[in-house]
């Protein structure tokens, strides 16, 4: 039976969660290789990817939209605060995500408010996303003109 | 010169309140301890400049906080904030976090700014400060832009 959960583990998925919103905005797609399994599988609002090669190629594709990613900066991923569950091999994390952009007039809007519910492993003293499957829960994705 | 040591989990506990803490003070007019977040030599750069030192960041923050318009009783503004992305050692980190600022004016709550706080954190006399804080813009909408341009 595995350990419990520790403070160091909690911290540490923490760590993982707050890295992947800056991976896309900054942008740093090889960064997210420190946010996913080497298999992570991405169920996204796009479809279904699996393996870390087929995930930059999602992250590629949302930054050619335009919006993600661009400098000086059109779109934020918001990550509050997440609920997390498991011991010191295995936790799953629910964490609410906010999207942010601008209008038509500039002014800042929500167009999507979204969560993730991730399935996260620790392998070789490091915790990653196993899988993650992103729900837009109030609102819609924004276009990527 | 010897190892600093690894980052631990009271560590990075300690930076999480340091952050929580910077909005708290900020939000309730809490200019001293603001300023007392800030280590000796401390630096803020923002939008509109950098300070120097807690007198610097005093003068500044102080000024902010005395430009509320006639009748605010609390500050129009709330600092809300994401998860910080921390790194470093046991004696110096970084951490990069997302805060949105909301604003409540004439009875409408509208959203003017998404900025990064970038941070350099220092562990003085076991008790962890910012050393440099590099407020970076994020979204800022045009009511905003036009509102500083004035």
């Amino acid at each position: 039976m595995a350990e419990p959960m520790s403070a160091q583990d909690r911290l540490d998925v923490m760590d993982v969660l707050g890295r992947y919103p800056f991976c896309l905005d900054s942008p740093n797609v090889e960064g997210l290789a420190e946010v996913f399994a080497p298999d992570a599988v991405l169920e996204g609002i796009g479809g279904s990817f699996a393996g870390l090669e087929a995930i930059f190629g999602w992250a590629h594709g949302l930054i050619a939209g335009g919006r993600v990613g661009a400098d000086p900066p059109q779109l934020v991923h918001f990550v509050g605060l997440p609920f997390i569950e498991g011991d010191a091999e295995r936790c799953s994390a629910r964490t609410y995500s906010v999207i942010l952009t601008y209008d038509e007039a500039k002014q800042i809007t929500v167009p999507l408010v979204g969560s993730y519910e991730d399935a996260f492993v620790k392998k070789d003293g490091r915790w990653r996303i196993q899988k993650r499957i992103i729900r837009g829960d109030l609102g819609r994705a924004p276009s990527r003109d | 010169m010897a190892e600093p040591t690894p980052l631990t989990a009271q560590d990075r506990l300690d930076v999480i309140n340091l952050i929580a803490s910077y909005a708290a003070y900020l939000d309730t007019a809490d200019l001293d301890g603001y300023v007392d977040n800030f280590a000796p030599g401390g630096v803020i750069e923002h939008s509109a400049g950098r300070c120097e030192g807690q007198a610097e960041i005093r003068a500044w923050v102080g000024g902010l906080l005395g430009a509320r318009r006639p009748g605010d009783t609390i500050s129009p503004y709330r600092h809300v904030l994401g998860i910080p992305l921390i790194e470093g050692d046991g004696e110096r980190c970084s951490a990069r976090t997302y805060v949105l600022i909301p604003q409540q004016r004439d009875g409408e709550l509208t959203l003017p700014m998404v900025l990064t706080y970038v941070d350099s954190c220092v562990k003085l006399d076991g008790r962890w400060r910012f050393a440099k804080r590099i407020i970076q813009p994020g979204l800022v909408s045009a009511a905003r832009r036009s509102e500083t341009a004035r």
